[in-house]
């Protein structure tokens, strides 16, 4: 398209207003920070006639508690998330993965929601997110609908999202234990990002939840480690063949590939983040 | 004039505290329209949000990359630019002579981005450390310097207006 | 037309009367040596400097390249019809539409050391991103439309991206037209640029004396110099219809001569005016496509034209660094005498072979330099691929160069048992020997200040190296420490020209008029420093003119380091011409001895005790109380065979933790000789900006293409480069030597400290975990292989 960015641009201050927008009238896509979204406008990648800003939605900023569980609002930032008490509390996982964004102004003018949308490789909230057991509250025309997070990312740059739904919301239950890892790039973005849900008795694990971006081109869990620790008593010989046994089923050549690692190499990190997150996660105490 | 209903031509904005009309072009981002009306210490260098070059600080949203934003989105607002560090009687900012004194500016493409992050970092920290410092520059791409000489102006700048005395210009 | 040969007098000698000349003005010394502010400072920390696309352009026309989508390809038509017919398009151009004549845009004095291989549009496209037809419309919006309405037919050739696969007999001739200013041995049918051999000694013979020999290959990866402005250009044809081209150069005089050329104009029919500009690193040193283009758009259309890059189109499609294949076999004794040492180099040109030849014989003559010896013998070739063509990038070669010899000296040193420091030192230039110079060069090699042993000290005593750096303990992380010499140049022999020109104005200022290309390395300062100096002014009393072509003499521009040493030496040379002149006429007036006058803190001292101010002394000059008026002019030129040699010693401490390869660089020592330091601030700023810079080459960078020639990147968010919270805690040393022949004894400092970091950083993780890696960027991913590969 000539211009930068579509023509038509729309604020709204309500949901239901952005649906609305959304479910008629030209092709529409919501826009936020613009950290996600704006660079693939410039570059043709999405061509949308019309941008309707949700920025101004104040509803959907913030974090609060209910039912043993947080709910995060589709707008609010990373920096914010990374430094709120209950997220730190109860989804340290999330906390540890929105406190590593490492660009200065995109941790504080980014947000969740445009993570959970683009839900690029790169990304840190997404491995936390599907760790945790997030879910992934939307608004559409139908009404609401709440989607598991191994629901939500479908496959590369695919997510649940509806054409015409606005994501509102992310809820994350309880967990007591959980720790987030990740290979940084010089660009502040993650080469490999690993997050650990833990549930256990003393020190015999209940279950777990582990999940990797990064490795495919969507978050997905590891169940050869998940497997491995289930009944197993955590310490470092647990966490040192569950770490091993992360995408084991997987052909190396498969994974993600570019300069900072490929292959065997994506694998090998794989790995030992993924038993750096398991150390982090164990070393989380303080349990309700 | 209500949110929902902007014109689309022009915006209205308080630019280093003076109010202007800037004529705007469909699709325009914030950048491209200040830089049209002719406030070129916005640089274009990159136009992904990510070289933090077209750095300003928009009103409640503080240091924005004002690439990401579009110009139509910002009427009634506020813009500071680097410009808008310099005191009424045109004297420099601490950070402004802190640069020039210790040589952290070489070809300068990249310095009305980092004093608007060292003025930032300045509001909310008043005493960085140096890694405080370079995560508030974390935003900022510099092919110069290295940084080095950046980050002790504006921790030469802290201490600066941390024993300053306190004058009526508050907020700086 | 080559430049002018002048007698031995221009050069720098020292003299009875130079000597006191000298001891009078450093006594009153204010500019140099001091870290003054940046004559153009307080506009780049107000935002009010102007840099290329800072001007108003509503009245300019909007220009867009139609880039090849192929990395070769034969443009067989261009149908621009739609295109021209669409409302608010002035000109459509294509390969027909522009002069035929073929060119290099390296940017070197005429003819330059690189074939004349491509037009301003051609009609065989060698890279993905190679423009194909140029657009200049009234809006953007018309000028993008256009492109999508230029329909191009091309026959798609096979594409050849490898340089070894580029050689074979079956791979795709990228230039099969012969051309003109081939270079050594080119062979272009076998898609080679050029290729060079220079023994000095017996090679084989020094093999024989070894007691053993050490092989290994380096190689490095292409990266770009990514200045934070972008190519840009503004175009205009003024008021007496002269060409005028606004642009990011570094090289004024030199892109208004390719232009003229290229256009068939008259030289005083063209302009280049250099404004701020945003970084260059080399990019700037040729005329780019971005400038004769747009200078082919001003001209079919009569109007102005503005064309900028997009980041994007600079990342795919601005010159980068060479990728090179260094491999060295070196002989060497029981006591670390080397013996011999062979160094051969493969370099990937890309599509074009401007730098080709410079940067190869660069490659291998600076970093062997730092080592003399009797038996050495390089041996290298310069390949066309279908990439994007690299260019000149600060280290110019001398960065893989580097990288390989001083990766190499450390293995030498593991195979004869001896520390690599001891290794160094056992085989370093000294000062009276001579630095390895291409045959041709016409150089007078011999080096009369050379820091680099101090350097080497400076460096191990930051970390203690004698009596063994610190090591903690520890099973998991391990420290190690690696060293690297590094030797760069001020300027190339016998090429580089300067001409300088110093108003004396009526109220005792300075006006300096001098063509450097300053693209924020501080040269108008120093030039103002050593023109302030002479008089011992302030450097506020002094204006540097050095942005229009209009307005300076002959300056070949910024690039080999050739600007504090060519062009300060052209200014000093001047301030010193136009200082005698006011001696002269001073002494006139007083009836005294022009010898017996001394020019002191901004003072004109007389003989008797009295003394005039430099302003009282203009002004009475300029009134023609005592005679006519005057108003006087000094000038200078400096031409020579000499190049100083900057060096430096860079250790690299690094901590490696051996279950996952994964490595921190914690600390980067640069010891750097440069002569004096005429801006302490502005030479650390340089050492530390290309140390990062190199630190990036080192760790991250890295501009991937795949199969079919296409640029991989999306964009500057996958371009790796550095920022601030990834820096190592960096120290400068500034070692000052006295260089006889440079300006108040300096040598230049822009590129010496890129070619460090590299080998440095290898040494360190070799000397940490047993790891050697020769192939840029380092990884942990290679790390770890080489663990587990020994294990």
């Amino acid at each position: 398209m000539p211009s930068q960015l579509p023509v038509e641009y729309r604020e709204v201050e309500s949901v239901e207003r952005a649906v609305e927008l959304l479910a008629s009238g030209p092709e529409t896509q919501i826009v936020a920070g613009g950290y996600s979204l704006v660079p693939l406008l410039k570059d043709g990648v999405e061509t949308p006639d019309r941008l309707v800003d949700i920025g101004g939605i104040d509803a959907l900023r913030g974090i609060s508690r209910r039912d043993g569980a947080t709910s995060v609002g589709a707008l609010t930032t990373h920096a914010r998330i990374a430094s709120a008490p209950p997220v730190r509390e109860h989804a340290r996982a999330l906390a540890e993965a929105t406190d590593s964004v490492g660009d200065y102004q995109a941790k504080h003018q980014g947000t969740i929601g445009g993570n959970l949308v683009f839900a690029d490789p790169k990304y840190d909230a997404p491995a936390a997110v599907l760790a945790l057991d997030g879910t992934v509250v939307t608004q559409g025309p139908d009404g609401q609908r709440r989607i598991d997070a191994e629901e939500w990312f479908r496959g590369p740059d695919e997510t649940a999202v509806g054409p015409d739904e606005l994501l509102t919301e992310l809820v994350v239950p309880d967990t007591a234990r959980s720790g987030y890892v990740r290979k940084s790039a010089y660009s502040g973005y993650a080469v490999v990002s690993v997050a650990a849900a833990l549930e256990t008795d003393g020190d015999r694990v209940e279950s777990a939840r582990v999940a990797v971006n990064g490795a495919k081109p969507y978050p997905v869990r590891l169940p050869g480690v998940e497997g491995t620790l289930v009944g197993g008593s955590l310490d470092d010989d647990l966490r040192a063949r569950a770490a091993e046994a992360a995408l084991s089923d997987v052909d190396p050549e498969s994974l993600l590939a570019d300069d900072a690692a490929r292959g065997a190499h994506r694998l090998r990190l794989v790995r030992s983040y993924c038993r750096e997150a398991l150390e982090r996660a164990s070393a989380v105490t303080h349990v309700h | 004039m209500s949110r929902k209903e902007r014109s689309t031509d022009a915006v209205h904005l308080q630019i280093n505290g003076e109010g202007e009309r800037l004529d705007i072009e469909p699709g325009e981002t914030l950048m491209s329209a200040l830089r049209r009306a002719g406030h070129y210490s916005v640089k274009n260098g990159c136009d992904e949000g990510v070289c933090g070059a077209c750095n300003v600080i928009l009103g409640e949203e503080g240091l924005t990359r004002s690439c990401l934003v579009p110009a139509v989105s910002c009427d009634g607002g506020e813009v500071m630019t680097v410009e808008g560090l310099l005191g009424d009687d045109g004297e420099l900012h601490p950070l402004q002579e802190e640069f020039l004194d210790r040589g952290a500016a070489q070809c300068g493409y990249c310095i009305p981005g980092v004093l608007l992050s060292g003025y930032d970092l300045l509001r909310r920290n008043e005493n960085p450390t140096e890694e405080a410092v370079a995560d508030a520059l974390s935003g900022n791409i510099c092919r110069c310097t290295g940084y080095v000489q950046q980050i002790e102006a504006i921790r030469a700048a802290a201490e600066r207006l941390h024993d300053s005395e306190p004058t009526d210009r508050g907020g700086r | 037309m080559a430049p002018p040969k002048l007698s031995e007098d221009a050069e720098k000698t020292e003299t009875p009367e130079s000597e006191s000349e000298r001891a009078a003005t450093e006594a009153a010394t204010t500019a140099v040596g001091e870290s003054v502010e940046k004559v153009d400072g307080w506009g780049l920390v107000t935002g009010k400097a102007r840099y290329t696309d800072d001007i108003p352009t509503a009245d300019a026309l909007e220009g867009r390249l139609l880039r090849s989508p192929h990395a070769h390809a034969r443009v067989r038509s261009v149908d621009t019809r739609a295109a021209e017919a669409l409302d608010g398009v002035e000109a459509v151009l294509t390969h027909e539409d522009v002069p035929a004549e073929r060119f290099t845009r390296t940017g070197f004095p005429y003819p330059a050391p690189a074939p004349f291989d491509e037009r301003v549009l051609n009609e065989q496209v060698r890279y993905v991103g190679e423009p194909v037809a140029a657009v200049a419309a009234r809006s953007v919006d018309a000028a993008e439309r256009a492109l999508e309405a230029i329909e191009v037919d091309y026959e798609v050739l096979e594409c050849v991206v490898d340089p070894e696969e580029a050689m074979a007999p079956d791979a795709p001739t990228l230039h099969p037209e012969p051309y003109e200013n081939p270079q050594e041995n080119a062979a272009p049918e076998r898609n080679v640029v050029c290729e060079t051999r220079h023994e000095e000694g017996d090679i084989e013979a020094g093999f024989e004396r070894a007691d053993a020999v050490v092989e290994g290959e380096y190689e490095s990866q292409i990266v770009q110099q990514l200045p934070m402005e972008t190519n840009t250009t503004i175009a205009w044809l003024d008021d007496r219809e002269r060409l005028v081209l606004r642009t990011t150069t570094q090289v004024s005089h030199i892109c208004r001569d390719k232009i003229a050329r290229a256009f068939d104009l008259d030289r005083t029919d063209v302009k280049v005016v250099k404004p701020r500009v945003g970084g260059g690193f080399g990019v700037r040193q040729d005329t780019v496509p971005n400038q004769f283009i747009c200078a082919a758009l001003a001209l079919a259309t009569g109007r102005k034209v503005r064309l900028k890059n997009s980041r994007k189109e600079d990342l795919h499609v601005s010159q980068t660094r060479h990728a090179q294949a260094v491999s060295i076999k070196t002989g060497v004794r029981e006591d670390g005498t080397i013996t011999a040492m062979h160094v051969d180099i493969t370099s990937n040109t890309g599509a074009y072979g401007c730098h080709a030849l410079a940067v190869l014989s660069n490659a291998a003559h600076e970093p062997m330099s730092v080592y003399p010896t009797e038996n050495r013998l390089f041996t290298g070739r310069a390949v066309y691929t279908n990439i994007t063509p690299g260019g000149a990038m600060r280290g110019y070669g001398a960065v893989q160069g580097t990288f390989g010899v001083e990766s190499h000296m450390d293995e030498i040193a593991d195979a004869i048992g001896m520390d690599p420091v001891k290794l160094r030192r056992r085989n370093v230039i000294q000062e009276g020997e001579e630095s390895f110079e291409p045959p041709d060069s016409e150089s007078k090699p011999e080096l009369e200040s050379v820091g680099v042993s101090e350097c080497l000290d400076r460096a191990c005593a930051a970390v203690g190296w004698a009596d063994g750096p610190d090591r903690p303990d520890g099973d998991r992380y391990e420290r190690g420490y690696g060293v690297a010499l590094a030797m760069a140049k001020s300027g190339v022999p016998n090429s580089e020209y300067s001409r300088c020109s110093i108003t004396l104005e009526d109220d005792g200022t300075l006006t300096v008029r001098i063509g450097v290309g300053d693209t924020g390395q501080g040269s108008e300062t120093v030039m103002g420093q050593i023109a302030a100096s002479v008089f011992g002014l302030d450097i506020g009393s002094v204006h540097v003119k050095a942005d229009d072509t209009d307005a300076t003499p002959w300056d070949n521009g910024a690039y080999a380091s050739s600007t504090t040493y060519i062009s300060g030496n052209a200014t000093e040379k001047a301030a010193r011409d136009l200082a005698g002149k006011v001696r002269e006429l001073a002494a006139e007036w007083h009836g005294t001895d022009p010898g017996a006058i001394e020019l002191v803190d901004g003072q004109v001292a007389f003989p008797d005790g009295t003394s005039t101010s430099l302003e009282s002394f203009a002004a009475e000059a300029f009134e023609g109380v005592r005679g006519p008026k005057r108003r006087l002019i000094g000038t200078g030129e400096h031409f020579t065979a000499l190049s100083p040699k900057p060096f430096a010693a860079q250790l690299a401490e690094v901590e490696v933790d051996t279950e996952t390869g994964e490595f921190d660089v914690l600390r980067l020592v640069n010891a750097v000789d440069c002569g004096q330091a005429l801006n302490p601030a502005n030479v650390r700023g340089q050492i530390v900006g290309g140390a990062v810079m190199g630190l990036g080459q080192t760790l991250s960078e890295t501009l991937p293409f795949g199969e079919d020639g296409t640029p991989e990147i999306r964009g500057l968010r996958d371009y790796e480069v550095i920022h601030a919270p990834d820096l190592p805690e960096i120290e400068t040393e500034i070692v000052e030597t006295y260089e006889p022949t440079g300006p108040y004894g300096a040598k230049s400092v822009g590129e010496v400290s890129v070619l460090g970091p590299s080998p440095a950083v290898a040494n360190a993780v070799d000397d940490a975990v047993g790891v050697r890696i020769t192939e840029l960027p380092i990884t942990d991913a290679k790390i770890r292989d080489g663990l587990e590969g020994g294990e």
